[in-house]
């Protein structure tokens, strides 16, 4: 009986040293997948061919400028005009070549986007890229993938040079104020968005990338900046709102570096009040001289928007010797109206 | 003697406390022609520059008056406009921006436009450069949203190149 007991506690012990190395093992497994590093493919960024040069490509286009105008820097397609042309600098405006081209390449770009296998998937049917508990925020490079939809809450940053590709099986939603930002080394270039659901970008959110959504409308609404494109070839975009501002990166240029070259050597441009590059009238645009096809400067594959020039500090100081003179006449006056009483006191008890 | 002290006060006497204008609308933007400041008492034109032979940001002709960087954006356009404006005393006068030092976060910048609307800026930061630093901060900016950055002098006058040592740049954000 003795042994049987002793016996039956040692195979307890045993069954309870398994089950605790299970228990480790399981918990180092978890824990490993959380903090190790996401180790992901290399995604990479397809050629958008005749369609990089459009801000917005679609079959229709709703927009009204009411009550405030909308912009497109980039190129504008649609079978079906809007009731208001944008602002900005449009090369191709409407359904003329290369419109049917560039909805061609939009296909093939979309094809490719979404033969990348996925790096990352998220498990839960709608998420939040802003408050995952995979990646508090912040992406690196490669392709994230959802069955359901996906929306951006408050921030995401994308962190670091390579392409980022976010796939949703459903919608892809911005929240009012949201904003997609860079982290050095990242580009607008380098972003897709690929949805298969209507996509909407709330007002006053800051938005980067390329959306092509595999068969359905985009809506972009009151105050929104979006550094990308909005392609959907035969479907509808929308800016029914106000001040939204769409500018489809150029990045077909060199890299520009962030910090500027040495002073550049130029005649004077100032006096007499006239303005240089102001422009004339009023407007919403930005005139500059010299500057890239968008109107706001020449823009880095970073996808920023930089000056066309950066001056050094202006010298705004006066020669302090300039003021002394008066400086010492207020000064003695104060002390002559400050010591007439004094004086007239000193007088009155002598 | 007692009455040229008076009139010489009055006469250079800095402007009363201007109120805040009434904004009429933020629509558009047009060349800027006029910076309020109400807290501290700037109410001036505002004059359109370049740059000069050495790519300095010029300055304004008159001391009163302040100058906008007309090769960068309008305030109200998205990235950084930036406006300048002397400081020191000149035949009696102060400067424009004499006060600009004690602007605090969340004062209140005016522009008026050449169409008469007025764009409303808040103070975000105080900064202080030396005379030679990298200005690309001040005049560049990629988050797509407008600012406004105004810029004096300060620090230490150096008499053989004429300047004082630092530069005080005030950074603004368009109010939505």
């Amino acid at each position: 009986m003795r042994k049987n007991t002793i016996k039956n506690k040692q195979i307890n012990n045993m069954k309870n040293t398994n089950i605790n190395l299970n228990l480790a093992l399981l918990t180092l497994l978890i824990g490993f997948s959380f903090i190790s590093p996401n180790i992901l493919h290399a995604a990479t960024t397809p050629s958008l061919g005749d369609a990089s040069s459009y801000g917005v490509l679609s079959g229709t286009y709703v927009n009204t400028n009411v009550p405030l105008p909308t912009t497109i820097n980039g190129d504008v397609g649609f079978t079906t005009a809007p009731a208001v042309s944008p602002l900005g600098a449009h090369t191709n405006y409407g359904f003329a070549a290369p419109y049917a081209t560039a909805g061609t390449a939009q296909a093939a770009a979309l094809a490719n986007l979404n033969g990348q296998g996925c790096d990352f998937t998220f498990v839960a049917p709608a998420v939040d890229l802003s408050a995952t508990v995979e990646h508090s925020s912040t992406y690196s490079p490669g392709v994230y993938c959802n069955t359901g939809a996906l929306s951006v809450g408050t921030t995401i940053t994308l962190n670091g040079a390579g392409t980022y590709i976010f796939r949703s099986g459903g919608a892809l939603n911005t929240v009012t104020g949201s904003i997609v930002t860079l982290s050095p080394g990242a580009s607008a270039c380098d972003v897709f968005w690929t949805p298969n659901g209507a996509t909407t970008l709330n007002a006053n959110s800051t938005f980067i990338g390329t959306v092509i959504p595999v068969a359905q409308d985009i809506t972009v609404l009151d105050a929104t900046s979006w550094i990308g494109r909005a392609l959907t070839f035969g479907h509808v975009v929308t800016t029914p709102d106000a001040n939204v501002i769409i500018t489809a990166p150029n990045c077909s240029i060199p890299v520009i570096p962030v910090t500027p070259t040495p002073p550049i050597t130029v005649a004077s441009v100032s006096g007499g009040g006239a303005s240089m590059g102001g422009g004339g009238g009023g407007g919403f645009m930005p005139v500059y001289t010299g500057i890239g096809p968008t109107g706001y400067g020449a823009i880095s594959t970073q996808g920023q928007v930089l000056g066309a020039m950066t001056p050094s500090f202006p010298n705004t100081g006066l020669a302090p010797d300039g003021g002394t003179m008066w400086h010492t006449l207020v000064l003695a006056g104060a002390f002559l109206l400050l010591s007439i009483p004094v004086v007239v006191v000193l007088l009155g008890v002598l | 003697m007692l009455s040229s002290l008076v009139v010489f006060f009055i006469v250079y006497a800095k402007d009363p406390v201007v109120k805040a204008p009434e904004i009429l609308n933020n629509l558009g933007y047009g060349i800027p022609i006029r910076i309020r400041i109400p807290t501290i008492s700037v109410d001036a034109v505002v004059e359109s520059v370049g740059t000069t032979t050495k790519n300095e940001m010029d300055v304004p002709k008159e001391i009163i008056h302040a100058a906008w960087f007309n090769l960068g954006p309008r305030p109200g356009d998205f990235g950084s406009a930036v406006i300048d404006g002397h400081f020191g005393w000149k035949e009696g006068r102060s400067a424009v921006f004499d006060n600009l030092n004690k602007l605090k976060i969340g004062d209140k910048i005016y522009i008026e436009e050449e169409d008469g609307v007025i764009i409303s800026f808040t103070v975000r930061e105080l900064k202080t450069y030396s005379d030679k630093e990298n200005a690309y901060n001040v005049f560049n900016s990629s988050d797509n949203k407008a600012h406004l950055n105004l810029i004096t002098c300060g620090g230490v006058w150096n008499k053989a190149s004429k300047s004082y040592s630092n530069r005080i740049v005030v950074f603004a954000d368009k109010e939505i």
